[in-house]
């Protein structure tokens, strides 16, 4: 699995990365929109955990431009502590099971980027 | 006109209301970071125990530190929430300008980041000047140079950052918002607000671009408040 972690607080995601890689998932990390569009131009991910509030922009928006470059990328979002509107932008853009709160488990955040990449089929879920 | 004692009461709750949210989502960023380090550490530690080779000490130093480094971030964003909170228990009180806009920057670090800009303060220590006070109604003025602020933040210079500047006037003191599109900072809508001018009205607060620099937005205050009246709320 390889995954594209972004946030604008850089101990945050250098660290989450170390974590996963420790756990042979291999993550790269922005903490800026443009720095995460440049990293999905080079490289292909299987999903990208975005934080809700990114500099000059979020990561509802943000996600909707990595689309546009890599299809078909799956999406978890985190947020500190948004208000209700993010929390229902986010639900409607990922599903409530993709949209965290921090502080987050790591083991919780690798079981919901596994449910995601299996899709809902596997999951025994309604299509 | 003069707005309501209700309207300008919801107008401080929204300025608190911001305040707390801001802080609230910040404090979850410090707690994530803390419980990521303490779980690589417990990861390196496992790690260790397995290969029977225990981590690098100097590494684990490292990460304890940083640790201790975002309790000092939480500490001083929790101090900047309690002198809000405590700002409320004197309607009229003489302030230390330079701590008060030391507050502010604080409390408006994370909006600041948010739209990609830093906040300088000017470097007191080096200044060596007398405090530049006034008396005035502390949460009030608070939430003033909030708007003030937030306008400024939307209406940015060349350089991504802000400089807060404070000294004397002749007829009171200035606070100076400098590196910005002054002008537009002024037309921006939540300083339009006749919630906003009462406000201002009620401290005698005068914005307006520096005559000589338009990148600089020159908040003039009297060295106290203007009359007997009260704030609405």
């Amino acid at each position: 699995m390889r995954v594209l972690l972004v946030d604008d607080e850089i101990e945050l995601v250098t660290t989450l990365a170390e974590r996963l890689a420790l756990r042979d998932i291999d993550a790269d990390w922005a903490t800026t929109a443009p720095e995460a569009l440049r990293l999905v131009q080079e490289h292909t991910y299987d999903i990208a955990v975005l934080d809700v509030k990114i500099p000059n922009t979020n990561g509802l928006d943000l996600k909707k431009q990595i689309e546009e470059v890599q299809p078909g990328l799956h999406f978890i979002f985190v947020t500190g502590h948004g208000s209700r509107n993010d929390f229902e932008r986010g639900v409607l853009e990922a599903g409530a099971e993709y949209y965290m709160v921090k502080p987050i488990s790591i083991e919780l955040l690798i079981e919901r980027m596994n449910d995601s990449l299996r899709g809902p089929d596997q999951r025994g879920e309604d299509a | 006109m003069s707005i309501s004692p209700h309207a300008g009461q919801l107008g401080h709750l929204r300025f608190f209301g911001a305040v707390s949210a801001s802080i609230s989502h910040e404090i979850k960023n410090v707690l994530s970071i803390i419980r990521e380090r303490a779980g690589l550490i417990e990861d390196l530690l496992d790690l260790g125990l397995g290969s029977g080779q225990l981590p690098d000490p100097a590494r684990l130093r490292t990460l304890a530190a940083r640790i201790q480094d975002q309790t000092a971030r939480a500490d001083t964003i929790i101090k900047g929430m309690n002198r809000l909170a405590h700002s409320v228990d004197h309607d009229r009180a003489t302030v230390d300008l330079g701590d008060l806009v030391e507050l502010l920057a604080t409390l408006s670090a994370r909006r600041a980041s948010q739209a990609g800009l830093t906040l300088v303060l000017p470097d007191r220590a080096e200044a060596a000047t007398p405090a530049v006070t006034l008396a005035t109604c502390p949460f009030a003025l608070l939430h003033a140079l909030w708007l003030c602020l937030g306008a400024a933040i939307a209406s940015p210079g060349a350089e991504p950052r802000i400089e807060l500047d404070i000294g004397p006037q002749p007829a009171g003191v200035a606070i100076t918002l400098g590196g910005i599109d002054a002008a537009a900072a002024l037309r921006h809508d939540d300083l339009a607000t006749s919630e906003a001018r009462d406000l201002l009205g009620f401290l005698g607060l005068e914005p307006a671009p520096d005559e000589a620099d338009p990148t600089a937005l020159v908040l003039r205050l009297p060295p106290r408040l203007p009359g007997d009246g009260a704030i609405d709320g």
